[in-house]
This record gives C-alpha cells, structure tokens and sequence, in this order.
C-alpha cells in the first residue's frame, strides 16, 4: 500500500495535470488511479496549500538548476526559465542514470521542446550547444550538433559582456567533447 | 566536538590550503564524474560523504547508483555515509529530484529498513539518515514520526544525521516547540549535526541553505541532548569565501564545548 501512496504523492508534487484532476475530484481520482482507500484517505487529507508550496518549490528547484547549467542562454533569453517551469510542470523528470548535473540532463531533457520559443534565433542555436558542450565534457560522450550561426563565438561574446544583434549566418558542425 | 564543511567545488583550492575545518563532508552526486576529485581531499581531511538520491522511502539506490556510491566512499577513504529519510522518486520512474516526507507505517518501516541495511552492507561504513525539513506531513499514518525513527535506528543500527535548522524550521511552520520534536528522535544514536541558514517568504520557512546560520539554530545546537562528535555547516547558495565557512564552522562546533 506505502507505493500507492508514495507513488501517487511523487506524481501529484511533480505533474500539475494530476493535481488539478485530483483537487477537481480527489475520491474519483485515487479511485482512477487504483489508491487504497486508507491512502486515498490521507492523500485527501493532506493540505492543498501545503502541496501546492511544495510542488512550487520543485519547479524553482529544478529552475535554478537549470540556470547553472545554461549561464550564458539564460544570460541572453532570462524568460527561457520561465519557460522551462511551465514545461517541466506538465512533463515531470525520470529518473536518470548518468552522471550528469540535474540541470545539465534537465536542458537536454527539455531543450528540445523550448527551442521553438526562443529568440532570436541564433539564441535557438546557442541553447543546445552550450547544453551539448558542457554535457560532454562532464561526462565524456561524444555529441554533435549543426547550427547555421558560429555560436561558439556568439557564446564567447555574451560571456565577455556583449550580446550580438544580427549576426551574420556561419554554418558550422560541432562535434564534443 | 569536530567542525565540519560541507564542501563544494568553488572552495576547492582553499580548501586544499592550510586552515580548513576538522573533517569534510561531500555531496556523492558532485563526483561521480569524476571520482578521482576526491583523492586530494581525502589526503587532506577524513571525509563523510552525504547523498540526496538514496529514496529509502521507495527501497533505496538502484543498483547503478549504489555501484557509484560505493566507488564514492572508496575513493573518499568516507569514515561516514549519510542520506535523508524520504522518498525522491516513485517507482514508475518519475524523479522529484528534491526530498519528500514519508508515510509513517509499518510496511514503509519495513522497506527503509531493507534499503539501509543494503547501503550498510555495500558501503561497509557507518550509515546515517537525515532528517529533512517537512513540506507536509502524510496524515493517518500508524506511527509518529519519532516511533518510526527509534524503531528504525533499534531495527538497523543506522544513525542519525541532525539537521537541527529543519527541526528548528518545521516547529516554526507547524507553531510548535523544536525542543518536543527534538526529544521524539532517537538523540542517542546522533553522532553528527548539520545546520545551515534557511529563509521565509513571510509565511513558510524553507531549509534553503542560502545563508548564516541563525543564532536560534546554535541555542537549539546547545540543547540537543546527543553524544555528537561534531558539526556539518552547509550552504548551496550565495557561497561566502571558504575562510568565512571555516570560521562559521568552529563557531557551531564550538557551541557545543
């Protein structure tokens, strides 16, 4: 019974989807999901607000770990963490087995669907490489990434203090570490 | 009573100066990249490695991150392992990465009590779980908290890694004294503390580790009725320069002269 209750307590803190249908219902939603009636009980009876907080301080978390990870993305696009909290509090992080920081396999996990909302684009492009690069050199494996933008020297720049308005277009095939 | 540091990567090339604190604990998941890190530190300090990942509450390390967690401690020469009574991960695979409270029942007992006895017999050190600042408590369980504690530390032999800022922090939120919940825990198996500074948006004090220690988290310190060999300081944001944690350290350890 303790993993029913676990288990539905990790996905409510972790999925904004299933706590709106919870708070919605909660005896239908533990009845859906096949809790035990005694832990159905106590999931009820645990406050919302105090969930709510909980599930709040999960996303900040995670948001600046993420912000460790990506220093010079976030240094030219600040709302991509914003972004992330609303993407990550609909699609919650597996486990993972790897030795990468939790923000590192997070901007992998993640990037890929936030890219389309970055801007401009050769922030687009920045993104993945500064999450590629810093990935590989952490935990060795080889990753390659094409971008049309020199972003190697885009991201030299920004972390020198300046941020590139129009660059010219420079296409250019990594390959890390 | 020995001051301790709760290193991270920034301080590292003070820390491998002169001056540092009495013992260093180390956070397992900073160096499984890179485990060799550790052996100039472990020439420098007896080391005690602390983890976040464990969830002894769903059964404890899965297979591949006990293996990096033993390679951790051997590297580390670790005198001491330590991870938090919760849970941090469901088992259909999702991971909260943070720290959740436990439902205190029998069977959840009887899973905790497994997965420590797997870190004891893999890591074949000391093992300690924490306890952690309390977002909510899971209601109607079948035992307090401080009855699944001793049942726990009598069951295992396990200690007890005090966080004395979440004791203090929890009675704060929950308006009740942190001396009764102090003395509901199993002190006699309490060897080492940690303490750090936490915050409050007005109406919750969260366990942040973003700044000093607070003055009423060494009175607590002070009355904690333990046999503690010593004090952990940590701190995850706005890190101050290493001479300035050392000095926090002896500080708290000192309190307890």
């Amino acid at each position: 019974m303790q993993v029913a209750l676990h288990d539905v307590l990790v996905h409510l803190a972790a999925d904004r989807r299933r706590r709106d249908r919870f708070f919605a219902d909660p005896s239908g939603a533990c009845a859906e999901w096949g809790v035990p009636a005694e832990a159905a009980a106590a999931l009820q009876a645990i406050p919302r607000d105090r969930l709510e907080r909980y599930a709040e301080s999960l996303l900040a978390k995670r948001a600046a770990e993420l912000a460790t990870a990506l220093p010079v993305t976030v240094r030219v696009f600040p709302p991509v963490l914003d972004l992330y909290r609303r993407w990550l509090a609909r699609n919650p992080a597996p486990v993972a087995d790897d030795v990468l920081t939790p923000g590192l396999r997070e901007a992998l996990r993640a990037l890929p669907h936030l890219v389309p909302d970055l801007e401009p684009e050769w922030v687009a492009e920045l993104a993945p490489y500064e999450a590629l690069s810093r990935a590989s050199a952490r935990d060795g494996r080889r990753r390659t990434f094409t971008s049309r933008w020199p972003v190697h020297r885009l991201l030299r720049e920004v972390a020198a203090g300046d941020i590139p308005v129009d660059p010219d277009p420079e296409p250019q095939r990594y390959v890390f570490p | 009573v020995k001051a301790a540091v709760s290193y991270r990567h920034p301080w590292r090339t003070d820390a491998l100066g002169d001056g540092g604190p009495d013992v260093l604990e180390v956070v397992a998941d900073h160096f499984f990249a890179r485990p060799a890190l550790l052996e100039r530190l472990a020439d420098r300090y007896p080391i005690l490695v602390h983890d976040v990942g464990c969830s002894v509450g769903s059964g404890g390390p899965e297979p591949q991150r006990l293996a990096r967690l033993a390679e951790v401690v051997r590297r580390s020469r670790a005198i001491g392992f330590s991870d938090h009574l919760a849970v941090t991960r469901s088992s259909t695979g999702v991971d909260l990465g943070h720290l959740c409270p436990l439902w205190y029942r029998h069977d959840v007992l009887r899973v905790v009590t497994d997965g420590v006895r797997r870190l004891q017999d893999t890591l074949g050190i000391p093992v300690a779980l924490e306890n952690i600042s309390t977002p909510f408590d899971v209601p109607l369980g079948e035992l307090s908290e401080g009855e699944f504690w001793h049942r726990l530390v009598d069951s295992t032999g396990c200690g007890v890694l005090l966080d004395v800022t979440n004791v203090l922090l929890d009675a704060r939120n929950a308006g009740a004294d942190p001396l009764d919940r102090l003395r509901a825990l199993p002190l006699h198996a309490a060897r080492w503390a940690h303490v750090a500074g936490g915050r409050s948006d007005g109406a919750f004090w969260v366990d942040s580790h973003s700044a000093p220690v607070e003055a009423a988290t060494l009175a607590l310190l002070v009355r904690v009725d333990a046999p503690l060999e010593g004090v952990i300081v940590e701190r995850d944001a706005h890190l101050p320069p290493w001479t300035e944690m050392v000095a926090e350290a002896r500080l708290a350890a000192g309190v307890r002269r």
